[in-house]
């Protein structure tokens, strides 16, 4: 049995994704471990408030332009924007350039496609919508991508085969799993064998059917579902369990066109089901009818909220 | 410092870190629209201070300037009749989709954490909300990460044994 000093230890360091694999497995054998666990993963979604960011901005731009003025220089926020876009050109110039004339393989979806995508050491790898992955011509001597969006990848055995994302990376003998990174937003599933995900200085080995979500480098409570719903959208369904609102919805517009500006609040909301790849309207109304929100679309791409 | 940059620089910085510490403020004085000017004042002065402030530094300036201005404000007046009459209107503002989806358990836990000591709420919501890490709390409340830790056990154990005990 652990004593007192003991377990403290543990509890410190698992709040902060410190615990080894042992230690973990110590940890969550404690009887504390199922409340606190609970405490954790509900205060998340509580509703703090929040600030209008925006507004509060526009307040301080005020505030400062009229310093400034009373200084020296007049006009100093209004070239804000401009300088943004500028930069912002610049980044997708560059971008751009370094996709045309690196000689990596790039495979990448439009909204609303799939791709299914044999990589040269025979491991399959289908993209969902508005997705891309690139990997270097010597892949088979070191099994590594880059990944962006989401797909599911069914791994042949052999070398440590890498998947890189902005958000953290996955590292897999031979195994079948999902990744869905988008946004500040990364999960990753594991549909058979074991998966390894690393965030930030933290990583965490995953089983069969279960999942990690990592918002902002911040690891989430380890969730199990059934393995069978693990990567369904590649059937044209995409399926969830207990999911943020924000992260359906950011799914839902790699298979639509479409502009979904969800209002703070929503996105914490929890969502149990799933939606159809091949019409728009009903999509939304699988997923927004049941949680009781609100909506109209204005035009053909854009989803508006009514309350 | 080119202008341009410094704007940038003010913007980058700002969209990282206003909502942390609009929340932080928040979580002292329970006053949404004290906590929001304090944000925007504490802004201001950073922008005026930008060029003498050291890189990597601003979080801290950020954090100690708001925590000042608090301070100031308590000192001036008798908040306590505020955050009761803050509480109230507090309940009532609360989204109606929060008010339907809100289990027992989430009110039990809401109200475990207003119960908690101010010092370990505060370590405890910066820990699990803003996600800091026990070595960024330290620095930001200016004590010792062996402390921060404490205070976040005990805030832990506290939610606990409360939940229970309901």
């Amino acid at each position: 049995m652990k004593t007192e000093e003991e377990k403290d230890k543990l509890l410190i360091r698992w709040l902060e994704g410190d615990l080894t694999a042992e230690e973990s497995s110590i940890f969550e054998n404690t009887p504390e471990f199922k409340d606190y666990q609970k405490i954790v993963s509900e205060t998340e979604h509580l509703p703090y408030p929040q600030m209008d960011t925006k507004i509060a901005f526009a307040n301080i731009t005020k505030k400062i332009s009229k310093t400034d003025s009373k200084a020296s220089t007049p006009t100093k926020i209004v070239t804000l924007r401009r300088t943004i876009m500028a930069i912002a050109a610049v980044g997708i110039l560059l971008v751009s350039f370094l996709f045309l004339f690196s000689d990596s393989p790039t495979i990448y979806t439009n909204v609303g496609q799939y791709v299914s995508h044999i990589l040269p050491d025979g491991s399959k790898v289908v993209l969902n919508g508005n997705s891309a992955i690139d990997y270097r011509p010597d892949f088979t001597e070191e099994r590594r991508m880059h990944l962006e969006g989401e797909a599911f990848f069914n791994v042949q055995e052999g070398s440590t085969f890498r998947v890189k994302t902005n958000l953290g990376s996955i590292t897999v003998l031979g195994t079948s799993f999902n990744v869905f990174s988008r946004d500040e937003i990364l999960v990753v599933a594991c549909k058979t064998g074991k998966v390894q995900v690393e965030s930030g200085t933290h990583s965490i080995v995953l089983s069969k059917g279960e999942s990690i979500r990592i918002d902002n480098q911040k690891f989430q409570g380890r969730v199990f579902q059934n393995p069978n719903r693990i990567g369904t959208w590649q059937s044209g369904d995409s399926y969830f369990s207990s999911a943020r609102l924000e992260e359906v919805i950011l799914s839902l517009s790699g298979n639509y066109d479409v502009t979904i500006d969800l209002p703070p609040t929503l996105k914490s909301r929890r969502f149990t089901g799933s939606f159809v790849h091949n019409d728009l309207k009903k999509a939304l109304n699988m997923v927004l009818s049941p949680m009781g929100i609100s909506y109209k679309m204005e035009g053909q791409h854009k989803v508006v909220f009514t309350d | 410092m080119h202008k341009n940059n410094k704007e940038l620089k003010f913007k980058t910085n700002y969209e990282a870190w206003a909502q942390a510490l609009f929340r932080f403020i928040y979580f002292k004085s329970k006053d949404k629209q004290l906590a929001q000017d304090i944000v925007q004042d504490s802004f201001v002065k950073y922008w005026d201070k930008m060029e003498s402030i050291e890189e990597g530094k601003e979080k801290s300036y950020l954090y100690t300037t708001a925590k000042n201005l608090l301070y100031n404000i308590i000192a001036h007046q008798n908040v306590v009749q505020k955050h009761e009459a803050n509480q109230l209107q507090k309940t009532e503002n609360i989204d109606p989709h929060f008010k339907l989806e809100e289990s027992e358990f989430k009110l039990k836990l809401e109200s475990a954490i207003e119960n908690l000591p101010d010092k370990q709420r505060e370590v405890f919501l910066m820990h699990r909300i803003d996600g800091y890490k026990y070595k960024e709390i330290a620095k930001l409340l200016e004590l010792s990460q062996k402390a921060v830790e404490k205070r976040m056990a005990l805030a832990l154990k506290q939610l606990r044994t409360t939940i229970s005990n309901i």
